[in-house]
């Protein structure tokens, strides 16, 4: 049916796999995302950091070249704790990104009625979790473990041999930064699927985590324990990789004060994060059933 | 070689779907052959639950459905790759363009991508939102949309099209519109169940129904041949004497004929006769035709019927006899 034609024509040429399916869905729903201004600022705060960090790397293995520009400063190692707190402002960058910019991805196909229409095309169900899944992650994925395993690899490069006293620090910022970003992402998809408007759901965000937190905390204070402290999921994420990492210190003092077991830590993110998964997919239906 | 047949559009059998507890679907059975098949009934009646089984919303619960000679139990993902669906409800991605959206959902299909977006140009081109096809949907009139939604569900070139309610707050030029776009989609082949309440868009279109009532086929019916039949079907309003020898007259033609209350004469035109004969049999026998009229459109006849009976039934040519024979026991 060319335009000029304006008749109807049936096509018969090439088709894709339907596996690409999940791949389009992640395309679309990207260029989606970077339509909007707030994602480009964000990622633009969000890509800084690293390079900030890259030359703190960069100056503390060539302190001559600062003492050559006539500064003398006494720049601390690059040792676990540089990286430890790499992950921390990375990945909170990488919720605060989630938390403004996720919700724009599935609470427009929501709000206005599109899942049939993605649902009768060759995509399960769970190929729309994993393409709305994939959206978010990638971004995500660039904000915290790539740039992290990047500046290993920098740190490596400038400093031969430290790799080895070090080599849990790569797997740290690999695997710490998958628990929280796979968390955070399925908790954003979740709450944008049940609460359509976008601000509504980026508050409702944010009040799941610091909820949890203050919620913890009030337990912690009454009962007089410090198992309130399990919902609190930034402190739970925080054990998690401070035991992967051997231990790491922050000015001599490690990161987590009175840490609570690791099994334990990691159950509740896991709880939470198939809990989040259940609630995304349950809403991903092509008709509803009216009761 | 000959042309291997090709699948019925619909095979029905035995499907049964619950939902939360409730049957909503019962044991519905039947094959559907026609190009366009109408899919009527009063609302409620399953419409949109038997759309929503054949897309592999629903499951069944007993029995199954065959769409294109694929089952919907086994071969869901075959038989989405070959449908294009039109929802009843507004349905697209707000903040983004129609172009983009149609593409979005072409190469969703399996398009590539290059494929997509020239279907999707062409597609928007061809349901007359060309011109506008670069806006936000959001700023579409309501049938604008629901042109979109036709876009999208033509743009990758399905062998079937599902559409539910495709004039749905549609004002008249723009119903019309739509309808003629059914039409020509049909006519180039591609197949099409065409879900409305509204009796005559389905009349326009189809050449075959299936009615439903309260979960159950009502009737399947091939239309052309009841149109057929139902171009001979009449209506009389007489006065004078010799009402009787003018019916008399009638019979010896070899009409069909039904004397109905207040001198109203039901009439069934044989081949070869027509109604100029009527007019000059009444001439003949001094009786005055106050009024001749075409029956109710055949459509209209069989979902009454339909209704009336609600059993499951398979209908056909002889419609338009079984309507006299009904209207004869009703005292019509």
């Amino acid at each position: 049916m060319p335009v000029f034609d304006r008749r109807y024509r049936g096509y018969a040429g090439p088709r894709r796999a339907e596996r690409a399916a999940v791949w389009t869905l992640a395309r679309f729903a990207l260029r989606h995302l970077f339509d909007s201004k707030l994602t480009l600022v964000l990622a633009v705060a969000v890509g800084l950091v690293p390079l900030g960090f890259g030359t703190f790397v960069y100056l503390a293995n060539n302190l001559d070249v600062l003492q050559s520009a006539g500064i003398q400063v006494d720049l601390s190692l690059v040792d676990n704790g540089t990286f430890f707190a790499f992950l921390s402002v990375q990945t909170a960058l990488a919720f605060l990104f989630a938390a403004f910019v996720g919700p724009a991805l599935v609470g427009p196909d929501f709000a206005h009625g599109a899942l049939p229409l993605y649902l009768s095309r060759p995509i399960s169900r769970g190929g729309y979790v994993a393409g709305k899944l994939l959206a978010l992650l990638l971004p995500l994925s660039l904000a915290t473990w790539v740039p992290g395993l990047a500046l290993v690899g920098l740190q490596a490069a400038l400093a031969p041999g430290w790799l080895g006293g070090h080599a849990r620090v790569p797997l740290t910022l690999f695997f710490g930064s998958w628990i929280w970003i796979l968390m955070v992402s399925l908790v954003v998809l979740a709450i944008s699927a049940w609460i359509r408007w976008r601000p509504v759901a980026t508050g409702a965000v944010f009040g799941f985590f610091l909820i949890g937190e203050a919620f913890g905390l009030a337990i912690n204070q009454f009962l007089d324990t410090r198992w309130g402290s399990i919902l609190a999921l930034d402190d739970s994420v925080e054990t998690i990789w401070q035991s992967l990492m051997g231990g790491a210190t922050i000015f001599g003092r490690p990161v987590v004060q009175e840490p609570l077991p690791v099994a334990a830590c990691a159950a509740m993110l896991t709880l939470v994060t198939a809990a989040a998964l259940a609630a995304f997919r349950a809403k991903v239906k092509g008709a509803e059933v009216s009761r | 070689m000959a042309e291997a047949p090709r699948p019925p559009l619909l095979a029905l059998e035995g499907l049964e779907v619950r939902l939360a507890g409730r049957p909503v679907l019962c044991g519905l059975a039947g094959e559907l052959t026609g190009r366009v098949v109408g899919l009527l009934g009063p609302n409620g009646a399953g419409k949109t639950t038997l759309l929503n089984t054949l897309l592999g919303f629903y499951p069944p619960s007993a029995g199954t459905a065959r769409v294109l000679g694929r089952d919907v139990r086994t071969e869901l993902p075959a038989i989405r790759a070959r449908l294009g669906y039109m929802p009843e409800n507004d349905a697209h991605v707000a903040g983004t363009s129609a172009v983009r959206f149609v593409r979005m959902m072409a190469e969703l299909a399996g398009l590539p991508g290059k494929e997509a977006l020239e279907r999707a140009h062409e597609a928007l081109f061809w349901v007359g939102l060309g011109e506008a096809r670069y806006r936000k949907i959001e700023t579409y009139s309501l049938g604008m949309r629901q042109l979109v939604k036709l876009a999208q569900a033509i743009a990758h070139g399905p062998e079937l099209v599902l559409l539910d309610e495709p004039t749905n707050g549609l004002d008249p030029a723009a119903r019309e519109r739509m309808l003629r776009l059914i039409a020509e989609l049909a006519g180039s082949g591609v197949r099409v169940i065409l879900s409305s309440h509204l009796l005559r868009d389905v009349d326009s279109c189809s050449d075959q129904v299936i009615v439903l009532k309260e979960g159950r086929v009502a009737t399947i019916a091939d239309l052309a041949a009841e149109r057929h039949a139902n171009r001979r079907f009449l209506e009389l309003e007489t006065r004078g004497a010799e009402v009787a020898a003018f019916l008399e007259g009638l019979a010896g033609l070899g009409c069909e004929v039904a004397e109905l209350a207040n001198r109203r004469v039901k009439v069934v035109l044989p081949e070869g006769v027509g109604v100029r004969a009527l007019y000059g049999l009444a001439a003949e026998r001094g009786v005055e035709l106050r009024r001749l009229s075409s029956s109710k459109s055949s459509l209209e006849h069989l979902f009454l019927r339909a209704m009336e009976n609600g059993a499951n039934g398979t209908s056909g040519a002889g419609a338009a006899s079984a309507a006299i024979e009904g209207a004869q026991r009703a005292g019509l």
